[in-house]
């Protein structure tokens, strides 16, 4: 059973990865935030599913530090306002969004489908 | 394994069912045409996948403290999901990202 | 000076003791976090005069598991079907329910039901966005305020 709950923690992982292609489609800021709440749901699952497997308890607790982190960086995202960049011109979002240059990768190619 | 079989074929039939909810929801994520259907797949399909998973995991554990503790990790990420949705969809809106099949 | 409900301390130390068991060795940690919890609990605005009762919280929580295996389903069917059959959209809903717990706690809700979420709140208007059969999540709102209501000991006005 223990090799059993291996692979399905192997099998969750590849759901992981699988989400990386929607981090490189983007288009926009959010959908790729969007894979940080599957890594958080689907990394919780992986370190419950390892806890039971490998019989360490401990991992439980991580679960939880994973858990609350996902939150705190999804609210980040969310707080600083995004910067957005049509042609080279960065358009702010309210009074929290960051200067040109302050969004990293993911303020670069947010594509204005209209 | 010291535990009876029905209880490993119960709870991993939990644990099988929560996997099909999690490759649902990445099936979803990278299938679904804009931001808005995405976060629906994401937080529904996922959800119902890691409770299922944490019913198994729950069944199969030796002391109810680990029983509890896994109840309140999947209570923990519900509420969260939640509200990171509610949160994401929002600053879409205000960012006006375009929903599919709209004319924005 | 807001009165610290000891009943939220014990709450607290019990969540500490059930995460830290079987081995108790950080207990000072665990204090430590009980008072900061508190400290926090009474800063952000303490007991809430009207919350939850909890005896309703056994016909709520079942029908809202149901609900939300119903949501999972219902999106994971979408998300296999090789059509994608999805008419997704925005739609208002009036909120009734008064500001403050019970409306957060609705609004938060949603978005495990079937096909809807909340995406913005402004005064009373909530902006939720469905996957499909807009008709069928407005029905599914309007039960779901009644029994949030009713989960916190208010009547909400139909219609």
């Amino acid at each position: 059973m223990d090799d059993a709950l291996l692979l399905l923690a192997a099998f969750l992982a590849l759901n992981v990865a699988a989400g990386l292609v929607r981090v490189a489609r983007g288009p926009s800021p959010a959908d790729r935030m969007v894979v940080a709440q599957l890594f958080g749901t689907t990394g919780v699952a992986i370190l419950l599913v390892l806890a039971e497997a490998m019989h360490a308890p401990e991992l439980r607790t991580v679960a939880l530090v994973f858990a609350l982190l996902a939150v705190v960086i999804s609210v980040a995202f969310v707080k600083r306002g995004w910067v957005r960049r049509l042609g080279s011109e960065p358009v702010g979002g309210g009074p929290g969004a960051g200067g040109p240059g302050a969004g990293g990768h993911e303020g670069e190619a947010m594509e204005a489908e209209r | 394994m010291s535990q009876p079989l029905l209880l490993d074929l119960v709870s991993g039939g939990f644990m099988l069912a929560g996997a099909f909810f999690f490759l649902a929801g990445t099936v979803g994520l990278l299938r679904f045409p804009d931001v808005y259907c995405r976060l629906h797949a994401l937080t529904k399909a996922d959800n119902l996948g890691l409770g299922l998973l944490s019913v198994g995991l729950a069944l199969r554990a030796d002391l109810w403290t680990e029983r509890v503790q896994i109840l309140l990790i999947w209570l923990l990420v519900m509420g969260a999901a939640a509200t990171v949705c509610h949160l994401l969809a929002r600053s879409s809106l205000e960012e006006g990202v375009p929903a599919w099949g709209e004319d924005s | 000076m807001k009165r610290v409900s000891p009943i939220w301390v014990g709450i607290l130390a019990l969540v500490w003791w059930l995460l830290a068991s079987p081995r108790l060795s950080g207990w000072w940690v665990g204090i430590v976090a009980v008072a900061v919890g508190t400290a926090f609990h009474v800063a952000l605005g303490g007991r809430q005069r009207r919350g939850m009762r909890p005896g309703h919280l056994a016909v709520f929580v079942p029908w809202f598991l149901l609900q939300s295996v119903r949501g999972g389903a219902d999106v994971a069917r979408r998300a296999l079907a090789p059509s994608l059959p999805l008419a997704p959209g925005f739609l208002h809903y009036r909120i009734r329910l008064p500001q403050g717990p019970a409306r957060v706690f609705f609004v938060n809700c949603i978005s495990l039901l079937p096909g809807t979420f909340s995406a913005r709140l402004e005064d009373d208007d909530l902006t939720v966005h469905h996957l499909a059969e807009p008709e069928a999540g407005l029905r599914r709102l309007a039960e779901l305020e009644g029994r949030v209501g009713g989960l916190f000991g208010m009547e909400v006005a139909r219609g």
